[in-house]
């Protein structure tokens, strides 16, 4: 799993390419956390259309970022997602906290 | 396949431990051919009631058996690892199965050594047997808590899974991330008794959880704690079921939890049991056992044609 992110003025896009698991959680909270130290952000977009699934702990990193982002009265939104994990993300109601784009 | 050996075939080892190794050759009338360095030599002609004995010292070492990846599936090895690049190799031979032992080497470890080859062959001969009409399937593996890579194991578990058609390629990594979860679970809730609500709730939080999974991990009283797994399938469904030695929980006020279909937006930003939802979603049936300390899942063969 790879993931990556961009910045443009206060918006941050975030890539994720392969499925999240215990592994990749690791490397996506060590992304996030870098974007965290990062000032001024408003808006940070995930691009999720290359994952297929995530384990529970990579929710839970998504969903920490998620109350931290909320706490300095920014968004999180996922801009683009797969179908399987759009499916998944529904069935534990991810899409009411943030804003899911189904692609 | 026979399970008699007949010769060790050793390399990479320092002199007193060969001759560690020769003591215990000599005394089961084992025939001992040594290598120090060139692993190719051994490669060459390895047989069926051959040992092969590796010390894997550093990667150049592993990126070789790679190479030759094609003798090692046919021959039977195990690896005596330097500890400090265990962590290195540890993913590579786990996830192909092969099994590996760690140093130091001494007449009791090789004993002990030896016994676990007799014991994994004679499984290794019964599992490929059903493996290849994968009709009827019944292994059971037992690992310690600190032992288990879970990321490989359970890719193996999913490439069974294919193999036997009880799910189709699209739904591989699914599978494979739902065997995560159920034996995450069975490790870090049963075996080493972590509580979910110690998970850090937000980044500034210090994750509290992962520290005391780490001092669990190695601690005696649980980190030795078994998981167990046993996979039973015949012509209609295959079962895996993932047992710990933890003190169970209360799974009908658990389920009852998850299955709510009303939760909050409080509820859903903190609450546990995503895992199991995930579970859920890729395997039929689920069921659990002995008071929440098995946990067993279901998948029913594919129709031939579908």
């Amino acid at each position: 799993m790879e993931v990556n992110y961009s910045q443009e003025g206060s918006r941050i896009r975030v890539a994720v390419d392969g499925n999240i698991d215990s592994d990749g959680a690791g490397k996506l909270s060590d992304i996030l956390q870098k974007i965290m130290t990062i000032d001024n952000v408003e808006n940070v977009e995930f691009d999720l259309l290359s994952v297929f699934s995530t384990t529970s702990s990579g929710i839970g990193k998504l969903l920490n970022f998620y109350k931290y982002i909320d706490s300095h009265g920014g968004s999180m939104e996922i801009s683009a997602i797969s179908e399987s994990l759009y499916k998944q993300f529904i069935d534990i109601h991810l899409d009411r906290i943030f804003t899911i784009r189904l692609k | 396949m026979s399970v008699n050996f007949s010769n060790i075939l050793a390399c990479g080892f320092q002199k007193s431990e060969i001759s560690i190794i020769n003591e215990y050759a000599v005394s089961h009338d084992l025939n001992l051919q040594e290598n120090t360095y060139l692993y190719h030599e051994i490669f060459h002609d390895i047989k069926e009631d051959d040992i092969l004995l590796i010390k894997i010292n550093n990667q150049n070492d592993i990126k070789f058996i790679k190479r030759h990846k094609l003798h090692i599936y046919e021959s039977f090895c195990i690896f005596c690892l330097e500890y400090d690049k265990r962590n290195l190799i540890y993913t590579y031979i786990n996830h192909h199965n092969l099994p590996f032992f760690f140093s130091p080497i001494d007449i009791n470890e090789v004993q002990k050594s030896f016994m676990r080859i007799l014991t994994i062959r004679k499984r290794k001969d019964n599992f490929f047997k059903h493996i290849s009409g994968l009709v009827c399937l019944n292994v059971e593996f037992e690992w310690k808590s600190c032992d288990v890579v879970i990321s490989p194991l359970c890719s193996d578990i999913t490439r069974i899974m294919e193999m036997g058609n009880y799910i189709h390629k699209n739904e591989s990594d699914g599978i494979t991330l739902a065997l995560e979860e159920a034996f995450t679970n069975s490790i870090e809730h049963g075996n080493l008794e972590l509580d979910s609500n110690l998970r850090p709730q937000s980044y500034n939080d210090s994750d509290e959880y992962e520290k005391l999974k780490l001092l669990r991990m190695n601690h005696e009283d649980y980190g030795k704690r078994l998981i167990k797994c046993r996979i039973f399938s015949n012509s209609d469904e295959m079962m895996i079921e993932i047992e710990d030695q933890g003190k169970g929980f209360d799974t009908v006020s658990f389920l009852k939890k998850i299955n709510d279909t009303t939760p909050t937006r409080q509820e859903i930003l903190t609450s546990s049991g995503k895992g199991i939802i995930l579970i859920n979603k890729y395997f039929q049936k689920i069921t659990y056992d002995n008071n929440g300390r098995s946990i067993r899942l279901f998948k029913k063969r594919i129709p031939q044609g579908g």
